[in-house]
């Protein structure tokens, strides 16, 4: 037992000695891991045996009947809107997978797995705004992340899981240099010399979880998730001389912008999931989601232009900018519930035993499925400089699919294709300022979010 | 199933993320209209001017402080009509760009921001109290009417058309200098009037301090004719920062420009758009307002033109179309050059004006 434990403690310790923070990610969080999952509501936390695991409870994944590979697709159209006006909030679609590779280390039940959200539309930039700017601020930006996490589950004591796993964001820091002499009546004589140095250094956060056999009922599962963001930092000289017909200007210009972008709040989780009438699994989740430790994502940019103009030369310099004093966003945090229901109907084909099921299967199996998540939003009125706009969601989720149970030889596990569909809902938000000369004005936001998915997965 | 692994072999436990394409969600995003304006460029502007100037004369008759009307009160189209005051020819004499102005001229621009040229000159001094000085006009539509208020030596004189091109004064200034009280003595000028929802008038006006230092004061009328100020003390003074280091309106406030308008729960508000200049010396269009019609008036957070250039431009009007705001301010052209000419800037920034006319 003492070797179990200390098992137990190395696996863990690897995930969190070695990291600041989480792999939590942003495709998952707002919609989903998996169709599974987001068809039941993302309520996964005691009950996530799949690739899903990787996102919703590492500990679950030593759970898997057998080594599983998954990948799918997904697509969520957002037609998020101010005054009934779409935003063009941009749609979330991508590639999600996985893999689940269970097995014994010392004796002990153990299983790795690795979970991927990819977003199909390329690698590029983060936006920074001014800070007076509106932005649907938990939506235009965190959703696009690549997420991938990777995590070890033990089962130290039969009714004991445990397990975590890390991942990182890439954040940057870089400089950009501009000498030489730029001439203005004949541009393409300018000589510049340019000097990029870019660092994209990891920015690292754990989750780490704990599944609990309640027999004859299901799990209990405990998940905490910690807090990351994008720290994006940029500084920007130029040197030189700007040459007006042979008058030769010396200028001067230096830039440095600092912010904090896809900020993903630290959570913890509690889950049942409640598997007592075969065939039949009702999950609840509640989520404590710790929206106050929220960061303004605001741009602190400090600049300085320097330039001796000579007299009547007929150029005019304009005055540096005054430095930003960032608002605190006073976000509240939020418990989110989640629910999911999921009943498999035996539909055709003889009686299969899997190995680690207790359940008599057939051949063809149906999963019917359901769920609701509630998100109170954690945006308070936004009646002052800022405008983060944001509404409460409510999401309602369906999904079913195909279950082939030890279909052949090749394939004595299972092969499941499943499907699934979402709907939030944003009821209308009206905001009211307090300043009459605010740039923004009164507006409502409200919205919906459609998402569609599937992912077939393979439990060998 | 059965599957052993060697502890040696648990190294994999990184996963990486960064950000894709850029994510939008900056399309029609919720937009007061009443700033910060950006200059129009050349594309919005007929091709013989200069963007950002709707309006250079670029010599005499050296035309600036504008008062736009919207031709026809219809906010989905965009024909305007525009009132100068302008330098005159004295003695065969041609005025430079720092002449008084002693003409309020007119002018008209089918899209709103191309002003047509030369001006037709529709009032000049003629009354001993205007002091051969005419300026800083405002025009206001009222009753079938225009009614244009213009600075002038003696106090805020009023002129009333029909037609927008001939007019006929009233027989004194209708706001004089008040002999006590916050104002001193000093002479009202550079008049904004607006009427409100009741069909009663507001005026807001220029009162110097001192050297180089203003403040807006506030009056009322039923009748846009008689005039009673409002208040103490100024509607709106130069504002140091808490900590009482610079604003942008540290030095000074004038040229006012009152706007009507309405927040998005049917709150009336006002708006007034000013002349700020700091401490430094630099100009810039600032914004403050309030909800209903009296009180006090609230800042926005910054000003709302000419704070990425040196131009110090003054004088604000604004008129609110169905799509967008634009704005006219009189400005330098250049740091080095003392003739002013009529910039425009348009909010949101992301309005799209459509082509020019003429081309």
């Amino acid at each position: 037992m003492r070797r179990l434990a200390a098992l137990a403690a190395f696996a863990l310790g690897a995930s969190v000695a070695s990291v600041s923070s989480e792999a939590r990610a942003n495709e998952p969080d707002t919609y989903g891991l998996g169709s599974r999952a987001a068809a039941m509501g993302g309520a996964m936390a005691a009950d996530a045996t799949d690739f899903s695991g990787n996102y919703y409870n590492p500990a679950a994944l030593v759970g898997a009947r057998g080594p599983s590979l998954s990948i799918g697709y997904t697509y969520a159209w957002n037609h998020l809107q101010t005054n009934g006006q779409d935003n063009g909030v941009a749609d979330v679609h991508g590639l999600v997978g996985g893999l689940v590779v269970p097995g014994r280390l010392f004796g002990v039940p153990f299983a790795f797995g690795v979970g991927v959200y990819m977003p199909d539309t390329g690698i590029s930039s983060v936006t920074a705004l001014r800070q007076e700017t509106p932005r649907w601020v938990l939506y235009d930006q965190r959703q696009s992340i690549i997420f991938i996490a990777a995590n070890l589950a033990v089962r130290p004591l039969r009714w004991l899981e445990l397990g975590g796993g890390v991942a990182f964001l890439a954040a940057t820091k870089g400089s950009f240099q501009i000498s030489g002499t730029a001439n203005v009546l004949s541009p393409y004589d300018s000589q510049l010399r340019h000097e990029v140095d870019a660092d994209l250094s990891a920015v690292r956060y754990p989750q780490v979880g704990a599944r609990i056999e309640v027999p004859g009922v299901g799990h209990l599962a405990f998940v905490y998730r910690g807090q990351t963001k994008l720290d994006l930092s940029l500084t920007a000289n130029l040197q030189g001389t700007v040459d007006f017909a042979g008058v030769q200007v010396p200028l001067l210009y230096s830039l440095a912008t600092q912010t904090a972008e896809a900020f993903l709040p630290q959570q913890v989780v509690l889950g049942g999931s409640f598997q007592r009438v075969p065939r039949l699994t009702v999950n609840v989740d509640v989520v404590f989601v710790n929206w106050a430790a929220f960061e303004n994502p605001t741009a602190v940019t400090v600049s300085n232009l320097s330039v001796n103009v000579p007299a009547g030369l007929p150029v005019t310099i304009p005055p540096n900018p005054q430095p930003v004093t960032l608002v605190a966003p006073q976000f509240a945090n939020r418990f989110v519930p989640h629910l999911g229901v999921e009943y498999v109907f035996p539909v055709a084909g003889g009686v299969r035993h899997l190995e680690g099921d207790p359940i008599e299967r057939r051949l063809v199996e149906v999963p019917v499925r359901a769920g609701y998540v509630y998100e109170r939003s954690p945006v308070p009125p936004q009646t002052g400089v800022t405008s983060f706009i944001d509404a409460d969601r409510h999401t309602v989720s369906v999904g079913t699919g195909l279950t082939l149970n030890a279909p052949g030889s090749v394939l004595m596990g299972s092969l499941t294709l499943d499907v699934h569909g979402q709907l939030s809902v944003l009821p209308e938000r009206l905001t009211f300022k307090d300043n009459p000369a605010s740039f923004v004005g009164d507006y409502r936001a409200s919205g919906t979010m459609l998402g569609l998915g599937t992912t077939l997965t393979a439990v060998f | 199933m059965g599957t052993r692994f060697h502890p040696w072999g648990v190294v994999l436990l990184v996963s990486c993320a960064t950000l894709p394409e850029p994510p939008g969600g900056n399309l029609n995003l919720p937009s007061a209209g009443a700033g910060p304006f950006r200059d129009i460029v050349a594309a919005e502007l007929s091709s013989t001017r200069a963007p950002p100037y709707g309006l250079d004369d670029g010599g005499p008759p050296y035309g600036r402080d504008i008062t736009v009307l919207d031709a026809d009160g219809d906010p989905t189209t965009l024909g305007v009509i525009a009132y100068l005051a302008a330098a005159v020819t004295e003695n065969g004499v041609a005025p430079t760009a720092a002449s008084p102005t002693r003409s309020i001229v007119r002018h008209a621009a089918l899209d709103g921001r191309s002003f047509d040229f030369p001006s037709e000159v529709v009032l000049t001094p003629d009354a001993p109290w205007e002091g051969d000085v005419l300026g800083s006009p405002a025009a206001v539509r009222a009753g079938g009417q225009v009614f244009l208020y213009y600075a002038a030596a003696g106090g805020i004189g009023l002129a009333t058309s029909t037609d927008t091109h001939a007019f006929t004064k009233a027989s004194g200034p209708v706001l004089a200098p008040a002999a006590g009280g916050w104002e001193q003595g000093a002479t009202p000028a550079s008049p904004g009037v607006v009427q409100l929802a009741d069909g009663t008038f507001r005026m807001f006006y220029e009162v110097a301090l001192a050297p180089g230092k203003s403040a807006i004061g506030e009056a009322s009328s039923a009748d846009g004719s008689t005039w009673t100020r409002v208040g103490s003390g100024p509607a709106l003074a130069p504002l140091a920062a808490v900590d009482g280091g610079d604003t942008w309106e540290s030095a000074s406030v004038g040229s006012p420009f009152p706007l009507l308008a309405q927040s998005g729960d049917g709150r009336s508000i006002l708006r007034l758009y000013y002349g700020a200049v700091d401490a430094a010396g630099q100009g810039t269009i600032a914004l403050a307002a309030r909800y209903g019609t009296d009180g006090d008036f609230q800042r926005a957070v910054s000003p709302v033109y000419g704070t990425s250039s040196a131009l110090d431009p003054r004088e604000p009007c604004v008129v609110v179309f169905s799509a967008f705001t634009l704005l006219y301010a009189t400005e330098k052209t250049s740091s080095g050059d003392k003739h002013a000419a009529i910039a425009v800037g348009v909010a949101p920034a992301t309005a799209a004006l459509g082509a020019p006319d003429p081309p």
